[in-house]
């Protein structure tokens, strides 16, 4: 424990040139990044996804740039992202008219889902692939066009895997459909943000039922693996609760690096793997220490 | 010592060569990997390697979000499979080659994961390329850390994907990160087991470990193993100090899960041993292990030393009366 304390204060970055999301991610017209979020029963990603959506919104009042944040969550609704917009201190409210540069758009797929967006009776595969396409990427197209276009998009998805347990999508059509997501909207970054219970994610190959709920959660967050270019992972405490530390947060590299580093040699762009002790302090902010 | 480091210069030589695609007999690399090091960097390699020669690339996609630079065609697979699959490759395959690769440029069929092919199609699918022309050189890759299928009931004798595929390739590429056996096993089972990412630190760098399968058309296999880095293109062959199989080494770690089962719940102390001091264990040098490397030159021959009270016999007692 003396080390935590010995510990200095870190500024926290993903990237070579110190930024939590590099501008020139965004200004890639030919690639999309794709990076996975996790976290585990015990800690909480929700701190890290306002952090990376207030270094979004900071971006786009130093760049020329617009951006659009498109937030799809399974587990929240509305309001809860208006509040912490709010404390964020991030404008949210925008007209074609206004001359805020960051968009901030909300697709709800909480409310109401199982009652008015999908039908109880009918939860096979195949409807529940159709109110993806339908109801989300056509919704994502349909305002991006509406009010955001020519902005550079990034798109939180929030546990989308809740479809996996609670119907009959199959992992692989799950995992198709993320990927039809990014190529039809041909957003620069997607963020999947997922909890995942070691109950239900069994990476030690003992899976013996393919029906089976950890079977589908196991297999969609393999593949995801395995297309992501870089992964945040938070973690508790080894050592159960400390008043001064929340948690850990680890930055590993995803299965393909950010830009073809061997082709274009940038090495700006490459991600610095790190791990962050943190504590959320009472006003909901974030504190790193170096490990 | 010599011939040490012509083994040496062999092993460079021959990596050298299969990753500009210039062996000949070699048409189906399958390359092996896993979340902690993915065949993105060896990919990248054979590409640099063959930027000389014109390289006819097909990239066949089911995962790849973004089309590589490289692909002169891009066949985006999502979302199909089976008969389907097949007839649309096929298509493209015989639209572009027609049976006449010759001499000239070289076909490169290129997908990014074997995968999402089922077990029960793979056959077919391998079949269908080479019926086209069997001069294509198809570069798989094969994700090794998804969960097994384990529904069979159609297929029930019908071998595993990657058993076939491992049947079936010429040479198999297997990526390792550098510190596959350095990383501490407990702290990894512990990471596994209670915060569900598959995911450590010092995954997926330009610079890794690669555990080289190449089968020779005389019907000799060679197995080499390097330390390649991918930046700067160069590779460096190593030796091993024990003689180990991937297969081995998943055949071992499921017995030490057996033992575990067993002894589980039996008493209150713990009589299992961690992956660890199993580790630990494996790597003390027993004394019969030194006698092993000099007596294992002779192989399995009898050698009879005779003493001077040894009657001679010239006749085999065994041998056949009739």
């Amino acid at each position: 424990m003396a080390s935590y304390f010995l510990a200095e204060k870190q500024q926290f970055n993903i990237f070579d040139d110190s930024t939590v999301i590099s501008p020139k991610l965004l200004q890639n017209d030919s690639t999309t990044s794709f990076s996975t979020i996790t976290s585990c029963p015990g800690s909480s990603s929700s701190w890290l996804v306002r952090l990376l959506i207030k270094n979004l919104s900071d971006l786009a009042k130093d760049n020329d740039d617009h951006i659009s944040v498109f937030f799809v969550s399974f587990i929240e609704n509305k309001n809860f992202w208006d509040t912490a917009m709010r404390k964020l201190n991030v404008n949210i409210s925008f007209k074609k008219s206004s001359r805020s540069k960051f968009h901030f758009h909300f697709i709800d797929c909480f409310t109401d889902l199982f009652t008015k967006k999908l039908s109880i009776n009918d939860l096979t595969d195949l409807s529940v692939k159709t109110f993806f396409v339908n109801y989300i990427i056509r919704q994502i197209l349909a305002k991006y066009e509406r009010f955001s276009s020519n902005s550079k998009m990034v798109i939180f998805i929030h546990n989308p895997e809740i479809l996996l347990s609670s119907t009959m999508l199959q992992s692989l059509t799950l995992f198709n459909l993320i990927l039809t997501a990014i190529k039809l909207t041909k957003c620069k970054l997607l963020f999947h943000v997922s909890n995942l219970s070691p109950k239900l994610a069994d990476f030690s190959n003992s899976l013996n039922n393919d029906n089976s709920l950890e079977y589908k959660i196991t297999d969609y967050i393999s593949r995801l693996h395995y297309i992501s270019n870089f992964n945040l992972h938070i973690t508790p405490l080894k050592t159960g609760a400390a008043s001064d530390i929340t948690g850990k947060l680890s930055v590993v590299n995803g299965s393909r690096p950010v830009v073809d580093v061997i082709s274009k040699n940038d090495q700006s762009l490459s991600i610095v793997e790190k791990q962050f002790l943190y504590f959320i302090n009472k006003d909901g902010n974030p504190v790193f220490y170096f490990m | 010592m010599s011939a040490q480091m012509i083994t040496d210069a062999n092993a460079t030589i021959l990596l050298n060569r299969l990753m500009a695609i210039k062996e000949s007999g070699q048409n189906f690399y399958l390359v092996l990997d896993s979340f902690r090091q993915s065949s993105y960097y060896i990919i990248q390699h054979m590409i640099h390697e063959n930027l000389k020669q014109d390289l006819d690339i097909l990239y066949v996609s089911f995962e790849t979000i973004s089309r590589p630079s490289y692909a002169t065609e891009y066949i985006d697979c999502i979302d199909i499979s089976g008969k389907t699959l097949n007839d649309k490759i096929g298509k493209i395959l015989k639209s572009r080659f027609g049976g006449s690769i010759g001499n000239k440029n070289k076909a490169v069929l290129m997908i990014d994961s074997l995968n999402f092919i089922k077990d029960e199609e793979l056959s077919e699918f391998m079949q269908m390329i080479y019926n086209v022309d069997k001069n294509i050189i198809v570069i798989g890759t094969f994700h090794l850390s998804y969960p097994v299928r384990s529904v069979r009931s159609l297929h029930l004798n019908y071998p595993r994907g990657l058993e076939f595929l491992k049947f079936v390739a010429s040479s198999i590429f297997e990526v390792l990160p550098l510190d596959y056996k350095s990383t501490n096993e407990e702290e990894k089972d512990f990471a596994e087991k209670y915060f569900g990412s598959p995911c450590h630190k010092g995954s997926n760098s330009y610079k890794y470990v690669l555990k080289l399968v190449v089968r020779k058309k005389s019907g000799r296999s060679v197995r080499f193993k390097y330390v390649v880095d991918s930046l700067k293109y160069v590779s460096s062959n190593i030796q091993d100090s024990e003689d180990e199989d991937s297969e081995y080494e998943i055949e071992s770690s499921l017995d030490a899960s057996k033992e575990e089962d067993l002894l589980k719940g039996l008493t209150t102390f713990r009589l299992s041993t961690t992956a660890g001091e199993r580790k630990s264990r494996e790597e003390v040098e027993l004394p019969y292990m030194e006698a092993q490397s000099e007596g294992g030159r002779v192989g399995g021959a009898i050698v009879y030393e005779f003493e001077k009270d040894d009657d001679y016999d010239e006749e085999d007692a065994f041998e056949d009366p009739f």
